[in-house]
């Protein structure tokens, strides 16, 4: 409703890009407000904690310096991600090191929800709140659902994020992190499932 | 038969149609016969809807740390 007044607000991509070739300093924040921390998950899910930020900043550089050559094919959003994931990939291959992310992505720990023959060790309730709406409104569940989207372990949120926020296809998505796609699908599964224990969780105890 | 520790592990390839016919059916089999894996899916279904409804595009937030990216990004980028 205050989006008129709001100097961060601007009506599309070609907007918010017209105003940075212009230089202009609202322009910037909301390019790095709206889309750095996406660029952070990107980086980290490929080459990990330790370069993400520098990873980010330096696709920030690539980018903004090829922005009037931005055809607008993709979404800045797709675009900002792809280079990203490049920049990393070449550091990682830099660096030469097997960096290792999420480790033990696929060694299932035992889970306890289950007891040995495979069957639920307790029964699964119907949630009292059921529909999204419902979860969203109630505030301390709205921010579990966010504290445990960032405590994700950076593939996992990488995969997620692309996958359920921005809709991009699972090919897309090997293809950005260079993950098989049976590991992606066990990492969005991850993702979910534990976002889904901790509402599971807060339903149970209330 | 599918044991309900598989239906978890499946129940995004499921909701996700990403299942062969045959696990599909083994899948809706179990369901029909275990009421616990079928809440499960059902919460597991709530779960997406809600992370996919999640407001990450209006809530943009421009603090300090983001306008000093910002300033250092523009002042980098109009040098050249």
């Amino acid at each position: 409703m205050s989006d008129k007044r709001d100097p961060h607000h601007f009506e599309n991509d070609a907007a918010l890009i017209a105003a940075m070739l212009e230089g202009d300093s609202t322009a910037f924040e909301k390019a790095v407000a709206l889309y750095h921390p996406r660029m952070v998950t990107i980086a980290k899910a490929i080459i990990g904690e330790a370069f993400a930020e520098e990873i980010a900043q330096d696709a920030w550089i690539s980018a903004i310096r090829s922005l009037s050559e931005f055809a607008g094919r993709s979404s800045l959003n797709t675009w900002l991600i792809q280079i990203t994931a490049n920049a990393a990939k070449t550091r990682l291959r830099r660096e030469k090191r097997q960096v290792s992310l999420d480790e033990n992505w696929q060694k299932k720990e035992t889970d306890d929800r289950f007891d040995h023959t495979g069957h639920w060790q307790e029964p699964v309730a119907q949630w009292e709140l059921e529909t999204p709406e419902a979860i969203l409104a109630n505030s301390e569940l709205s921010d579990i659902i966010s504290q445990t989207f960032e405590q994700l372990p950076p593939q996992q949120q990488a995969v997620l994020s692309l996958y359920d926020l921005e809709g991009e296809s699972m090919t897309e998505i090997c293809n950005i992190l260079d993950i098989s796609a049976s590991n992606a699908r066990v990492l969005l599964h991850r993702a979910r499932s534990a976002i889904q224990q901790k509402i599971a969780q807060y339903q149970d105890n209330d | 038969m599918l044991k309900c520790r598989e239906i978890e592990q499946l129940a995004s390839d499921y909701l996700d149609q990403d299942l062969s016919f045959r696990q599909r059916m083994a899948f809706k089999m179990h369901l029909f016969m275990c009421h616990n894996c079928r809440n499960y899916l059902r919460q597991l279904k709530t779960t997406i809807s809600s992370i996919r409804l999640m407001p990450v595009n209006q809530s943009i937030v421009v603090d300090d740390k983001v306008k000093d990216l910002a300033k250092q990004l523009r002042e980098q980028t109009s040098k050249t």
